[in-house]
């Protein structure tokens, strides 16, 4: 699969929800790196390579990013507009994954950006076929940045 | 004139007799003279269209009507006799009538006048006449005058008591505009007063609505840990387990399910209670065939229907829709054992120019004392079946929100009718 070596960011404050969605990951078959961080302000830290972040060989950019609404600090929609202000990191892939169903949440995360809306499912079963349903969708179905060899859009 | 009677001049007594002052004593002295009871003179003014009086003489006489017809007959013929009611009206008095030129009768009462004095009384009843006629005059214009004056006074009087009205009202308006005023203050204050409250009162339940909101959002996230990891063992290590704690495990599961159901149902409660709702006409036909063909995917043999037509409606598609879902659901979970679910959807219109979208069932029904309850928040009148009462309390929510209003018809063990009453839309 093309893309498969690329990282993918994990934003989630929920260790459950992390425990989860890892595991829904491999179900699904997912071979890509993750990173996690635990909140909004480290999103922003890891994706602008703040401290240890701007390691690059240990903490890649992300081809895509898992992001949750709610969230220590800065909360995902803080996140979201500070990507878009960024020239350098405007091109990333958000994908909101969150328990909010709000439509003034979802409304706001359209405004602000985001390329994607999903509502966190409740079983496990569920979780794994949600996140199957991602990766075709953005590894096969959808072309991204990341496919071409050409575009480094995050350097 | 009978010149053997001693011939006395009653000049004098006829002077004293034009005196209105002293005209009682001549009278008397007359009668006296003529020897008579006593005389009247009545004196008519044609020219001034004044009746028939005794000026001077006595003002009211007994029997008028007699009198009247003695006048009559003296003007008539000039003279005439009779008899007339004197001094009251149950006696009579031998009565003699003489008419001058002028419309005046002299009526002597009594019995036969001596002739002298009569024959010069009479030579002087046409000058008589003028006088008392011309005293009948004066007297009528006194009375105008006094008339005149009562009038003048008495429009004076009118005048000032106008004016005293006039002055009370303009009072009683002023007082009325301060008490206008203050009202209006009153009511502007009350009016700042009720909005104050309103405001405050609308800030408590959004706080509230916020509370709820928060609180069900943050609920979630660990029900669904719970629910997640009750699973995964299941599923993972399920075969492991003893019999006793797999069954353990279905029940944590069950009740986190519940758990979940219950915060996801506070939630859109809260939700539905939130924020504007923006009203349009709902195609209704659409919206329940939608909702209709969702439950029936996959070849699930189920009996609902909708009887079309089906009238456009005034309200919001998604509150419409989850409300129409809500009452569809239960329809079909409290069915009849035994008995498949068959659940009909119509509509009509109203007297009152709104359309009722009815939802009918075959099912359990709800009893009578049961049904104002159905619509509370958490009020579950079965405990078998899954649900957590907030579903009618959502549907009840989301019509208020349209402007429309919920009901029920139901008979136990026959089936039960919910309704929903929206204005009509427009086509």
């Amino acid at each position: 699969m093309i893309g498969e070596e690329k990282t993918i960011l994990i934003v989630e404050d929920e260790e459950n929800d992390v425990f989860f969605m890892r595991r829904a990951m491999k179900v699904a078959g997912f071979r890509n790196p993750l990173q996690v961080v635990f909140d909004g302000q480290e999103a922003l830290d890891y994706l602008t390579g703040v401290g240890e972040y701007a390691n690059r060989e240990r903490y890649p950019m992300p081809c895509l990013i898992f992001l949750d609404l709610k969230l220590p600090r800065k909360n995902g929609l803080d996140v979201l507009a500070v990507i878009r202000e960024d020239a350098r990191l405007r091109a990333l892939l958000v994908v909101m994954f969150t328990s909010s169903a709000e439509p003034r949440d979802v409304k706001k995360a359209y405004a602000l950006g985001v390329r994607s809306y999903i509502v966190k499912p409740s079983l496990p079963e569920s979780y794994a076929e949600t996140l199957r349903e991602l990766k075709y969708y953005w590894f096969e179905l959808n072309l991204s940045p990341f496919h071409t060899e050409a575009s480094e859009p995050f350097q | 004139m009978n010149g053997t009677a001693p011939t006395v001049s009653i000049l004098p007594l006829v002077n004293q007799l034009a005196d209105p002052e002293r005209r009682a004593e001549a009278v008397r002295k007359l009668a006296l003279l003529l020897q008579v009871t006593t005389f009247v003179i009545f004196v008519e003014d044609r020219e001034l269209g004044v009746p028939a009086s005794a000026v001077g003489f006595p003002q009211t006489l007994p029997g008028g009507r007699q009198w009247q017809l003695f006048l009559e007959e003296c003007r008539g013929k000039g003279t005439h006799r009779g008899h007339l009611p004197w001094p009251d009206r149950d006696t009579t008095t031998e009565a003699r009538g003489f008419a001058s030129d002028r419309d005046s009768v002299l009526v002597v009462l009594g019995k036969e006048p001596a002739p002298a004095p009569l024959a010069q009384l009479l030579d002087f009843f046409p000058l008589l006449t003028v006088i008392l006629q011309a005293e009948q005059h004066v007297a009528i214009q006194n009375a105008q005058s006094l008339f005149a004056r009562n009038l003048a006074h008495q429009a004076t009087e009118l005048a000032a008591s106008l004016d005293k009205s006039r002055r009370a009202a303009e009072r009683e308006i002023a007082a009325r505009k301060r008490a206008e005023g203050e009202i209006r203050r009153l009511n502007e204050s009350l009016e700042e007063r009720v909005l104050e409250r309103t405001t405050a009162l609308r800030e408590a339940i959004q706080q509230i609505e916020e509370f709820s909101y928060s609180v069900s959002h943050d609920l979630r996230t660990p029900v669904r840990a719970i629910q997640g990891f009750a699973h995964l063992l299941l599923g993972d290590h399920g075969a492991a387990l003893p019999p006793e704690a797999r069954e353990y495990l279905d029940k944590i599961i069950r009740a986190s399910k519940r758990m979940d159901m219950l915060t996801a149902d506070v939630l859109s409660y809260a939700r539905i209670s939130k924020g504007d709702v923006e009203i349009q006409t709902v195609n209704l036909d659409e919206l329940v065939c939608g909702l209709l063909s969702e439950r029936t995917v996959g070849g699930k043999n189920l009996d609902i229907a909708s009887v079309p037509p089906l009238l456009p409606v005034l309200g919001h598609p998604v509150l419409l829709a989850q409300s129409l879902a809500n009452l569809i659901d239960n329809a079909v979970k409290f069915s009849r054992p035994g008995i498949p679910p068959r659940v009909r959807v119509s509509s009509e219109f109203r007297l009152s120019g709104s359309v009722r979208i009815a939802v009918r069932d075959n099912g359990i029904g709800i009893p009578q004392e049961h049904q104002e309850k159905v619509f509370e928040m958490f009020e579950r009148l079965t405990l078998e079946r899954d649900g957590t009462g907030i579903g009618l309390a959502i549907v009840r929510k989301a019509v208020e929100r349209m402007g429309g209003q919920v009901g029920l018809e139901s008979t136990p063990g026959e089936g039960s009718m919910f309704w929903i009453e929206l204005s009509k839309g427009g086509v």
